[in-house]
């Protein structure tokens, strides 16, 4: 399920003001990162510097074509899985039990006829007993950027997903996940 | 119901090649091609430069324009029953008779856009519209500076709206995720 992060990046995306350039002035919101925290995000009116000013939500933007294999990467999304069973909802933020011993090793993103865009993770049971895994979560790792501090990199869940069907890893086996978010 | 068209525009929201804390840019390669009101593919070509940043497009959402002008959406009203597809690249039949006096855009909560046009009736018999389309006017050709207009979103009505003779009415359009 889509989370309210990920509604409120995209409406944010979209109430641009500006006509023809990147106006930042009406980009604001506040996501919820991964801890639990609020965060605003809030556009600057700085005239022809505003593309400069506006580069939290660019970053943020540029993040969904960026893949990284963990967290913690500015500007990329990442893919985690966990053991929990509990419906999703649009106001979760983070997975409910979040599995470690599997291990991220390729992350690609790409498109599918312009319509969808599919994340592809291949995750490693590196463990001697098998993962059960119900649940997985799409992430992004975004910068509020302040001009004293610079850069200060959140990860943020876009979206939760309970499986119908759990996946198994056995001990040592290495399985493709594929992710997939079309309108 | 949204149209390709749109899926396809939103889709480029993830399409950004551009660095870590750059302006979004679009990519200059496999980019979609959109249906025009007439039905033809047009091509999305990207060049280097102002036009081509991607935010232009987007910034288009908090635009509503009375008609078709550049980087602006507007409203048209119809009469066609068809059932709506994603593939509708226009509105069955465009009523050309009444006309789009005023228009707003607006927020409401749970991340919604409003879009609200008032349409009336100069004519001296009543109008009954069974179909709304939303549109944008965007530049396609990045290169050559080309604009094209487009149909997001066709819904046919389930309770139709008369608007009676020399009479307005305001219809308001909401999109939300």
């Amino acid at each position: 399920m889509i989370t309210n992060n990920l509604k409120k990046i995209m409406f944010s995306i979209i109430a641009g003001s500006s006509a023809t350039g990147f106006s930042s002035s009406s980009l604001s919101a506040t996501l919820v990162d991964t801890s639990g925290a609020g965060v605003n995000y809030v556009g600057e009116t700085m005239g022809n510097a505003s593309m400069y000013r506006a580069r939290p939500f660019g970053a943020l933007i540029n993040s969904f074509n960026h893949m990284a294999t963990n967290s913690g990467a500015l500007g990329t999304t990442f893919v985690k899985v966990g053991t929990g069973t509990t419906e999703a909802t649009e106001s979760d933020y983070s997975l409910e039990v979040e599995n470690t011993d599997i291990t991220c090793a390729v992350a690609s993103c790409g498109t599918s006829d312009n319509l969808t865009k599919v994340y592809t993770v291949t995750f490693s049971n590196t463990t001697e007993n098998d993962v059960v895994i119900t649940e997985i979560g799409l992430f992004g790792c975004f910068s509020t950027f302040d001009n004293d501090m610079g850069d200060i990199p959140l990860n943020f869940l876009l979206d939760r997903t309970v499986l119908d069907t759990p996946i198994t890893f056995r001990a040592g086996e290495t399985k493709a996940i594929t992710y997939e978010i079309s309108f | 119901m949204i149209t390709n068209n749109f899926k396809k525009i939103l889709m480029l929201i993830f399409s950004s090649t551009a660095p870590v804390r750059d302006q979004p840019t679009l990519p200059t390669t496999n980019l979609p091609k959109l249906v025009g009101l007439d039905g033809i593919e047009y091509q999305i070509v990207n060049e280097t430069g102002w036009h081509s940043n991607m935010t232009g497009w987007f910034n288009i959402m908090n635009h509503l324009a009375k008609a078709s002008s550049n980087y602006n959406l507007y409203l048209k009203v119809g009469t066609g029953t068809a059932t709506p597809t994603e593939n509708d690249y226009e509105l069955q039949t465009v009523n050309t008779d009444v006309s789009c006096d005023t228009v707003i855009v607006g927020n409401s909560a749970n991340y919604t856009k409003t879009y609200t046009a008032t349409f009336s009736n100069p004519t001296n018999s009543d109008i009954t519209v069974t179909e709304i389309g939303l549109y944008a006017n965007i530049m396609y050709n990045g290169r050559n500076e080309e604009y094209m207009d487009v149909l997001l979103d066709r819904t046919v009505l389930t309770t139709p709206i008369t608007i009676p003779a020399g009479e307005s009415k305001a219809i308001t359009y909401e999109l939300s995720f």
